[in-house]
């Protein structure tokens, strides 16, 4: 945040202290408009300097020679006034004092209109016409001032005086007239030529106003016009912008911080890049150094990458008639069914490659849950095959070469046995007995053992039905009852109400409660009751099944290793190979339950117990896992 | 007394000897063989009632000795003698008209009532078996499979079925010619039906387990069980 505000503050602050720089975008604005601003000033100013002359001329010539043409008609009624006053009154007559003061006042009228006349003097000729005025109007004036002195109303050589004042006034009134009219045309000329010059000026401003209209547009549009395409051009992906700085001003910077946005740009995609192709450069080693194919597939379920395994196995079925059943694989996972990762040999493709089979499982990946894709990685599961295939054959081959002598020397001792090929004497018959009974004893060894390693190869399998815990027990019970009564004990049967189905191989479960039955015979005290039972578990999800019996028990300490391989309790008598409970061990394992020992209730006995998960909870089917 | 001409091809020398002995005292005429060609010497000069084959003679398989006895004609019915395990291809024994497995160890009970058994199939009918009745029909699918002709045998065991629908053993060999017929499906449901109709028919249970197991893993161990053992 800090250095983000750093430089703007720092910005911000030059700005202030330069104030005024021809760098700034606004200040060339300015400068491009300045021109046009004194155009305008000198085009105003002059228009005003026409207006204020052509106005002001106008204006006191005009009141000059309007006063003065009133100065002379108001000289001209008072002098008419006067001649009429005097010619009124009666010839010898003393004249009335009003009158004599109206004329007084009258006469006052005519020398203030000649004084204003005389200061009012604009026009040529105007100065002597104005002399001539004075002179007469001073005589007409001291005629009146003479008349009235005598008081008589004598008024010799007034009207004549009178006329020369009145024509010389009259004079000065053309004089001044005639002024007004030239003006009033000089004006109106000065007015058109100062229309003309106006009209020329708006004429020569308008291209020069355009020229550094142009000019300004150009200094201000075209590096922005540069920084728009350059941006455009990064946008496409074209990374190599680079912008020239031509100026200083806001442009300038923004043009520097494009140049710096593309350069991180390009930093940034050089990283990318770089870190995309280490990625891709490292996947496609270890893709191409599988052994296993791998098949990419597009959104689209076209196949958009391979590797060199997956290349030379394609190429090696091409010829043939085996079909990878890769696309339909990868287009469920594509449509979005979710990942395919099986586990068990059963969904291994089988495939013959250079008249060799092999086993392929194929693994199905969606990239985005499908949205983006498929990988299928065909696991190569040969091997593991293989190797099941020698488990599978070791025990195919042990079980041949135990069992083959193990036949003759059994049917050999069944034949003497029957007698008939031979009678036999009492001790002959007591030692082939004896015979007999390890004979069965290895047979059963034998075959406890192959069951074992065939459970432990997870190659006993069979098939599992969901079944009802009752008729699993009574079944258990009705096989049993003959081995426990002849040991003196009795079967007891005790199963809780809603015990929920299990999904189990009824014989593999068989064998497990003849196994657990057996042994509680063995121990169990004459007349005692051996207890079947079982209950439903884990709130349901699971069902207890247990074998009580009234015996001995399993001190603490051996309850752990009594389901081990050959192992025997101290003190046991040496009867079996003590394999029984490891194989029920290992049946419980392959139906995901577990198997224990404990106390039985009260403390006299014990009680083998197995968990098993209820039907629903249960597996379908059980597969090898790999 | 003679009850008939029996072939013992086993590379085991104890183990010929006391099925020699065992068979012997039953009346049979036992003839060895301890190899494969040995055993193929030996079917140019006689002619037998039944050959007892262990699939394992040394180093030579025994369904490779049962296929070239067919390829050159010899249709007698065979006796397999198998160790736990060692059935590859049971469906392959099957096609060559083998459906009689007999698992090691063997007590001389069970080898002789088997032997008589075949031997009995191919002779002439029992007084005691009607003709036409349902232990009639299910003999004479017997003898039909051992005799390759697959499509009279299914006819014949269709017939025991009808006459009686509650024969688990019928069932099963109803699921063995399904078998030999590559209809697994159909297989699958006979035998599931002969373990319906008797849970504890081992012969059934068996089969169903190979298939299991041929559905699960395209192999089995389990050898074919035709349900003729006690």
């Amino acid at each position: 945040m800090q250095s983000n505000l750093q430089p703007k503050h720092s910005r911000m602050a030059r700005g202030k202290l330069k104030g005024f720089s021809p760098d700034m975008l606004r200040n060339r604005i300015l400068l491009g408009v300045a021109p046009l601003i004194v155009l305008l000033m000198m085009t105003g100013g002059y228009a005003v300097w026409l207006f204020v002359q052509l106005g002001g001329a106008v204006n006191t010539t005009l009141h000059e020679n309007y006063t003065s043409i009133v100065a002379m008609r108001d000289l001209k009624d008072a002098v008419l006034r006067i001649d009429q006053t005097f010619a009124a009154a009666p010839a010898g007559g003393t004249l009335p004092a009003e009158t004599r003061a109206a004329l007084d006042k009258e006469a006052t009228v005519c020398g203030r209109n000649v004084d204003a006349e005389l200061r009012m003097i604009t026009e040529p000729g105007e100065s002597e016409a104005a002399r001539q005025l004075k002179a007469e109007a001073d005589i007409f004036l001291s005629q009146v001032a003479a008349a009235l002195a005598q008081e008589t109303g004598a008024t010799a050589g007034l009207p004549r005086a009178s006329s020369k004042v009145l024509d010389a006034a009259s004079t000065i009134q053309g004089i001044n007239e005639r002024a007004m009219t030239q003006k009033d045309h000089r004006a109106r000329d000065t007015a058109r030529r100062s229309t003309r010059v106006m009209i020329l000026a708006i004429v020569a401003a308008l291209p020069i106003g355009l020229f550094f209209a142009y000019r300004l547009s150009g200094i201000v549009l075209s590096p922005i016009r540069r920084l728009t395409d350059s941006a455009r051009e990064l946008g496409e992906g074209n990374l190599d912008q680079v912008l020239p700085i031509s100026s200083h001003d806001e442009l300038g910077q923004l043009a520097d911080a494009f140049n710096k946005m593309a350069g991180k740009l390009r930093l940034y995609r050089q990283t990318t890049t770089d870190e995309l192709v280490h990625a891709r450069q490292a996947t496609e080693i270890v893709f191409a150094a599988l052994l296993d194919p791998i098949v990419i597939f597009s959104a689209d379920g076209e196949i958009s990458y391979q590797n060199p395994a997956s290349e030379r196995l394609r190429k090696k079925l091409a010829g043939t008639e085996t079909v990878l059943p890769l696309v339909p694989l990868a287009m469920k996972v594509l449509q979005g069914e979710g990942d395919y990762l099986p586990e068990s040999f059963e969904q291994a493709i089988c495939v013959r490659v250079d008249n060799r089979e092999k086993f392929l499982l194929p693994r199905v990946i969606g990239l985005r849950d499908g949205g983006a894709g498929a990988v299928v990685i065909l696991h190569d599961v040969t091997r593991f095959r293989l190797l099941d295939d020698v488990k599978t054959n070791l025990v195919a081959t042990v079980s041949h070469e135990l069992k083959t002598p193990l036949t003759s020397i059994r049917m050999a001792v069944y034949l003497l046995l029957e007698e008939r090929i031979g009678a036999l004497n009492p001790k002959q018959t007591e030692l082939l007995i004896a015979s007999r009974d390890d004979a069965e004893r290895l047979l059963d060894l034998i075959n406890n053992l192959l069951d074992l390693a065939k459970l432990e190869s997870g190659t006993a399998v069979s098939e599992r039905r969901a079944s009802s815990p009752e008729n699993l027990i009574r079944h258990a019970a009705d096989d049993a009852r003959e081995l426990v009564s002849a040991a003196g004990a009795q079967i007891v049967v005790q199963i809780e109400s809603n015990v929920p189905a299990v999904a189990v191989s009824p014989d593999q479960l068989g064998h497990v409660f003849s196994n657990l039955i057996s042994n509680a015979a063995k121990h169990s005290p004459a007349g005692e009751e051996i207890v079947l039972a079982a209950r439903s578990d884990d709130e349901g999800r699971s069902v207890r099944f247990s074998v009580t019996d009234r015996g001995p028990g399993v001190p603490p300490a051996e309850r752990e290793r009594v389901f081990d391989k050959f192992y025997r309790l101290p003190g046991e008598p040496r009867e079996g190979a003590g394999l029984g409970l490891a194989i029920c061990r290992e049946i419980v394992r392959a139906h995901e339950g577990e198997i224990g020992v404990v106390a039985a209730p009260g403390g006299r006995g014990s009680e083998f117990y197995f968990n098993l998960p209820a039907a629903a909870q249960a597996a379908p089917a059980h597969s090898p896992r790999i | 007394m003679n009850n008939g001409k029996i072939y013992l091809i086993d590379d085991e020398r104890t183990i010929r000897l006391t099925f020699r002995f065992a068979l012997e005292t039953d009346g049979y005429d036992v003839h060895e063989a301890a190899s494969a060609d040995e055993a193929m010497m030996g079917f140019k000069s006689e002619k037998y009632d039944l050959v007892v084959l262990d699939l394992r003679i040394g180093e030579d398989n025994g369904l490779d000795i049962l296929a070239e006895m067919r390829r050159r004609g010899i249709q007698t019915p065979t006796l397999m003698i198998t160790a736990y395990g060692s059935i590859r291809n049971a469906v392959r024994a099957m096609q060559l008209g083998a459906i009689d497995f007999l698992e090691k160890p063997i007590e001389p009970v069970a080898l002789r009532k088997i032997v008589a058994e075949i031997i009995g199939r191919h002779g002439p009918r029992p007084k005691a078996v009607i003709p036409g009745s349902f232990e009639d029909c299910l003999r004479e699918a017997k003898r039909l499979v051992n005799l390759q002709a697959f499509d009279p045998a299914a006819e014949k065991i269709t017939e025991a079925l009808r006459l009686d629908d509650k024969s688990p053993e019928a069932h099963n060999l109803r699921g063995v010619l399904h078998e030999i017929c590559g209809d697994l499906d159909g297989a699958k449901k006979a035998y599931g039906r002969a373990i319906k109709l008797d849970s504890r028919h081992e012969a059934a249970q068996q089969n169903m387990r190979r298939m299991f197991e041929l559905f699960n893993f395209g192999r089995s161990e389990e050898p074919l069980h035709l349900g003729d053992r006690s």
